[in-house]
């Protein structure tokens, strides 16, 4: 890759990337080096050379990134408590929580792709369909770990 | 303004997704569709817009993708780290030590370093341009480089500027591909505070890689900070044809700018 392509590719996916980032860092300057991580690991990726759309790539990489930063850091972000009480409502209205203290938990207890399904379902509000088709996997498959996310954050609760 | 959060039907990433030109075409045409009779689903993607102009002004393309494009080629190594390993520090340390401690007006010469002299500030005030000088450290030396000199894969270039009274500059070179590696501020694009009082060395030294061809240093100065987009992006469009990379910007005659070539041998 040359410079010149750099460039370009950061002027046309600068403004997705960096607002994927703010949304869920919600800090400008963690987001800014967010967004940069974002774009060097894009660059490093194989899979770019085949992807179709390659916003699709950039936005999973980018929801992964940030989510392993907010795990990284425990945020006690607004956003992500929203999301959790979102995997908390998914398909059964039940029961409240609260959401910072068991965040870390539920990141170590499954895989980072089940995060990020999580986050564009029940955050950025994909279908399911939507969801399989941006991560590659089935709707099936995407319904099966998005059940036990919730499952692990209905035991998180009850602890 | 409006804040993008989403529009009933459409949430924000697939609005994104249509400014890129990156949904599928009967989603795209339904969204285009739309926004000619839906008022809102128009107003949702003009704020849109306006976020994403906010953030190019926040985010300009030569300081970001500067800073993106020096990690790609280092491979994530910050030459920084290599500057501070002790068999570096330490004559590094020395030669800022002496700089500092030494007259100035000759080349002072401890273990083989010389040291490069400043200019006497009344020089400088009497309109000499601000300089770029570059050294190749070899064990516990450094010699002085001149343009044209031949250099080779793994060699350390010490960086060293003279801003000549001018407030802001930025320091980077260029390869025979076009690659452009920013060693002044490092992330590059844009324009750093320059330091007064003469040879300011940089604080870390620049490993040369193993593309033969050419790495050609450039130095520019203002009296203002500035930055490098069109220049750069010129450079890009341009591609790298002269056997010596171009020896000058096109910018305006605010700017002061040297530049210094090295050849480069591919080692083998």
């Amino acid at each position: 890759m040359e410079y010149g392509e750099l460039t370009a590719l950061y002027e046309r996916y600068r403004g997705m990337v960096l607002r994927r980032c703010r949304q869920l860092l919600r800090e400008e300057k963690l987001a800014e080096d967010a967004a940069q991580d974002v774009f060097v690991r894009f660059l490093r990726h194989g899979e770019r050379l085949k992807a179709e759309f390659p916003s699709s790539l950039l936005y999973r990489i980018a929801t992964n990134h940030c989510l392993n930063l907010i795990r990284d850091v425990r945020r006690q972000d607004p956003r992500i408590e929203e999301w959790l009480r979102r995997v908390a409502d998914w398909e059964d209205p039940g029961p409240r929580l609260e959401a910072r203290s068991i965040l870390a938990r539920l990141f170590g207890k499954h895989e980072e792709s089940t995060r990020t399904m999580a986050v564009l379902h029940l955050l950025d509000g994909m279908t399911l369909e939507e969801v399989a088709r941006e991560t590659g996997m089935s709707v099936s498959g995407v319904r099966k770990r998005l059940r036990g996310l919730r499952e692990t954050l209905v035991e998180l609760e009850a602890i | 303004m409006k804040k993008p959060e989403g529009h009933p039907d459409f949430p924000v990433w697939k609005l994104e997704r249509y400014l890129l030109g990156e949904l599928p075409a009967a989603e795209m045409e339904r969204i285009r569709a739309l926004r000619e009779t839906d008022e809102d689903l128009a107003a949702w993607i003009r704020a849109l817009e306006a976020e994403y102009r906010d953030l190019e002004e926040m985010h300009p393309t030569g300081r970001v993708a500067g800073r993106i494009w020096n990690r790609l080629r280092k491979g994530e190594v910050d030459f920084r780290r290599a500057w501070t390993a002790p068999r570096v520090w330490v004559p590094a340390f020395a030669v800022l030590l002496l700089a500092v401690l030494l007259p100035l007006r000759f080349n002072a010469v401890v273990k083989g370093i010389a040291v490069p002299p400043a200019q006497p500030e009344d020089a400088r005030l009497k309109g000499l341009p601000p300089s770029l000088f570059l050294y190749r450290k070899a064990g516990e030396s450094a010699r002085s480089l001149k343009s044209g000199d031949r250099v080779r894969p793994g060699e350390l270039i010490q960086m060293y500027y003279d801003g000549a009274g001018r407030s802001h500059g930025a320091i980077f070179s260029i390869d025979r591909e076009g690659t452009v590696t920013w060693h002044l501020p490092d992330g590059g694009g844009h324009s750093a505070p320059l330091a007064k009082g003469g040879k300011v060395p940089l604080d870390f030294a620049f490993e040369l890689d193993s593309l033969a061809g050419f790495e050609r240093f450039f130095f520019v100065a203002a009296d203002r900070p500035f930055n490098l987009d069109s220049a750069l992006s010129e450079i890009a469009r341009s591609g790298m044809r002269a056997p010596r990379g171009p020896e000058r910007l096109r910018l305006d005659e605010s700017f002061s700018q040297n530049s210094i070539v090295l050849m480069k041998d591919t080692g083998i």
